[in-house]
């Protein structure tokens, strides 16, 4: 057991610092107050393109083994490294990490179910370090959310073609990405067996975003409404081509054994718990001499330690998840109690965090009011904490879940 | 960031997995007949209460980590059984505490050896006791004891050995009856009165929070486990009482909080290699304390009726954790020295 962070990712955390601080922390509040998704064609972007950030893809790998891969794999430090990385980007500010430029969540699915094809056509364009590039992914519906087994946006055959009609909501980065991955069943009465996957181009007829839903928080990126009406695609836009799908009793697309974006998820909410200590501490410091004996000043030497021990406890438990994703052990369970307790951790840091700066924390120029309205959303989006409940009651408590 | 444990590591935590069962089977009787002798010559034959004392004083020099994961499985298996079987580990992070030399030396081969004397030790975190030219007065309202060869008590930064001049009386106490239960009397001049570095009491105490965090741990994980295996058995309303979701998410959040315990006590024993971690161990305390309450009491109330009488253990565990929780100053006392901690260490103080 060794809890030192290895320099090799230290030094990783250190150009995002230096990003977060340049970039992410002004333009997240930018975005905050003017309620607008960071613009597509902000330098940042384009500093990342340059810098090789949504390159680093691997294009062609077909996976070794489908949905359920359950054999012990070599060592890495992926997930430890994208725990760090993601804490740090959030620790500045999570909705522009967001809008980062890359394949996004669209990255992974092509990567786990695209033909070769598929991956060179979409993937490829990413490699182009002059201009930056985004994909998206739409799973999520008005209708259905946690019970992805519940989505009803249709893709029915007709003379060899595919046609789709639905809404996906909360579809992050929509609005700029060149396609999207668009989840759509062929009946909605098989659940995930009747489950396709499409990649949308942008500008394809019957394609369009009515909407960015305005959000409490997290304003750096927009949250799209996705409508599809009477899209017409080939099989060369079905994820991994007809074959794929053949007999199948429905995928694990999103379920896998070795999670690393649970993690990622809970070690962000701790990234912004983060901020929000940091800023309070700068507040006390320049305040407060908590040394003198004043009733309220007692309060707040006690609120200081019950922040610092709730994310400590949430850094470790998404760390320790993280360390068994990169040792291939199973970690479903481990990283549910990261998942489960991270945001609910950070959310009462950043509320405690308010309490000790007190009135003044409500303005919005000081910074933590806004962490609180990020924050929230930790607690919702890759499962939420009933969710993951629910994965620990089933997994370890033989919770049937009906 | 390596969450894994060694091969050797692994076998001493099974070893004490396995005599942990041992102890669970004994649970109600140990209550009131104590640790058995069996039990106890077996126990001296592991040698683990002297697992993380240094090489130069007869122990193992294994990590405080090691050190906390055998102490969380003797509490899944009997914390009280564990304080009685071991009744010198606690006393011994004092010693460990004084400057080299003689009364160090002599201290330790009293706690060594074939034939080890009983140290009772309390750390005077409520001032109970009061020192006049190194006279010690006072009642100790408890502790883990039925009879003591000398006392240690460590009042601020002095630690004070008496040898004489004090008395224990039984009491009855809310839990690990196991272990014996005494209040000292004391009225007595310290044989010896030793001024502590500042650094030795941090670590000392640090060291004590982290054994009574990790032992809180498994009285935590018994209750669940048992909680568990009994609404996984009984069945209402048509279903394992396990399967209603209120009762599912209940132990899932049991099972997160103990989680989150582990992983402060695991980030103390990790500081305690390189540093005092001081404000690490009280952050630990702190978390199994709120934990343990919680889910101990949950593990009674899941049993229902049952939780209540004395057929089933999840009682005997709420009244474990509460009294572990009330040592050595308790999550007061470690809230108070992680506030001072905390305003010096993490840059909260005025500029």
């Amino acid at each position: 057991m060794n809890l030192n962070v290895p320099e090799k990712i230290t030094s990783m955390t250190r150009m995002i610092s230096w990003l977060g601080k340049e970039y992410f922390r002004p333009l997240g509040m930018e975005a905050d107050r003017t309620g607008n998704p960071v613009p597509p064609d902000s330098e940042l972007y384009f500093k990342l393109a340059e810098m090789g950030f949504q390159s680093r893809i691997k294009i062609g790998k077909k996976p070794k083994t489908d949905g359920d891969d359950n054999k012990p794999r070599k060592a890495g430090w992926g997930a430890r490294t994208g725990v760090m990385i993601g804490e740090e980007a959030s620790y500045w500010d999570r909705g522009v990490a967001v809008t980062l430029p890359g394949p996004g969540l669209g990255g992974p699915a092509l990567q786990k179910m695209g033909t070769q094809e598929q991956q060179e056509k979409y993937l490829t364009p990413f490699l182009d370090t002059s201009q930056p590039r985004w994909g998206a992914f739409g799973m999520t519906e008005p209708g259905a959310g946690s019970d992805v087994a519940r989505i009803v946006t249709r893709c029915e055959q007709k003379d060899g073609r595919w046609i789709l009609n639905g809404e996906k909501a909360f579809c992050s980065n929509s609005d700029r990405a060149d396609w999207i991955v668009i989840w759509a069943t062929v009946d909605p009465t098989q659940g995930r067996a009747g489950h396709r996957a499409f990649i949308v181009e942008k500008g394809t007829p019957g394609l369009s975003i009515p909407r960015h839903e305005p959000k409490m928080g997290l304003k750096a990126y927009a949250s799209c409404s996705v409508l599809l009406e009477n899209v017409e695609l080939g099989d060369e836009h079905l994820l991994g081509g007809p074959e794929y799908y053949e007999g199948r009793e429905g995928f694990k697309g999103a379920m896998k054994a070795f999670d690393a974006t649970r993690p990622l998820v809970a070690a962000m909410a701790i990234g912004i718990g983060r901020a929000a200590w940091d800023h309070t501490r700068q507040v006390v410091a320049e305040n407060y001499d908590l040394s003198r004996p004043i009733p309220r000043y007692a309060k707040i030497r006690a609120k200081v330690v019950e922040v610092k021990r709730r994310l400590d406890a949430g850094k470790l438990l998404s760390w320790r998840a993280a360390w068994m994703a990169d040792h291939g052990i199973p970690n479903t369970v481990e990283a549910s109690y990261a998942k489960a307790y991270c945001p609910t951790a950070a959310i009462e840091a950043v509320s405690l965090c308010l309490d000790i700066i007190g009135d003044a924390g409500i303005r919005n120029d000081q910074f933590v009011e806004k962490l609180y309205r990020d924050v929230k959303a930790m607690d919702i989006v890759e499962g939420t904490g009933q969710i993951q409940r629910r994965v620990i009651a089933r997994r370890r408590f033989g919770y049937p879940g009906q | 960031m390596d969450f894994s444990i060694s091969d050797e590591e692994q076998l001493v935590r099974d070893t004490a997995a396995d005599f942990a069962r041992a102890l669970r089977e004994r649970s109600r009787e140990a209550e009131t007949n104590g640790v058995h002798e069996q039990l106890q010559a077996q126990y001296a034959e592991m040698a683990f209460e002297s697992l993380d004392w240094p090489e130069a004083h007869g122990g193992a020099a294994l990590s405080p980590y090691l050190k906390s994961l055998v102490v969380e499985e003797l509490s899944y298996g009997c914390a009280g059984q564990m304080l009685g079987l071991e009744p010198r580990a606690l006393v011994q992070y004092a010693i460990a505490a004084l400057p080299d030399g003689d009364v160090k030396a002599a201290l330790y081969a009293d706690i060594s050896g074939n034939a080890p004397r009983t140290l009772a030790f309390y750390i005077d975190a409520e001032d109970r006791l009061t020192v006049d030219a190194n006279r010690i007065q006072g009642t100790i309202p408890w502790v883990p004891n039925s009879s003591a060869d000398a006392l240690v008590v460590v009042k601020q930064q002095t630690f004070y050995l008496v040898t004489s001049g004090f008395e224990l009386n039984a009491v009855l106490p809310c839990g690990l009856q196991a272990a014996g239960a005494s209040e000292v009397l004391v009225n007595a001049q310290a044989e010896q009165a030793i001024e502590l570095a500042p650094d030795a009491v941090a670590r000392m105490t640090a060291q004590v929070r982290v054994y009574l965090a990790a032992a809180l741990i498994g009285v935590a994980r018994a209750s669940l486990d048992y909680a568990f295996s009994y609404t996984e058995e009984r069945e209402v309303f048509g279903q394992k009482i396990a399967h209603h979701q209120g009762i599912a998410f209940k132990l899932a959040e049991m099972a997160i909080a103990i989680e989150s315990a582990r992983m402060l006590v695991m980030q103390a024993a990790f500081a305690l290699e390189s540093g005092p971690g001081d404000s690490e161990a009280a952050l630990a305390l702190i978390q199994a304390t709120e934990m343990s309450l919680s889910v101990t009491i949950d593990g009674v109330q899941l049993l229902g009726g049952h939780g209540f009488v004395k057929d089933h253990l999840v009682e005997k565990w709420m009244r474990e954790a509460r009294t572990l929780s009330l040592m050595f100053g308790g999550r007061d006392g470690a809230a108070i020295d992680a506030e001072a901690a905390g305003i010096s260490n993490w840059g909260f103080a005025a500029a």
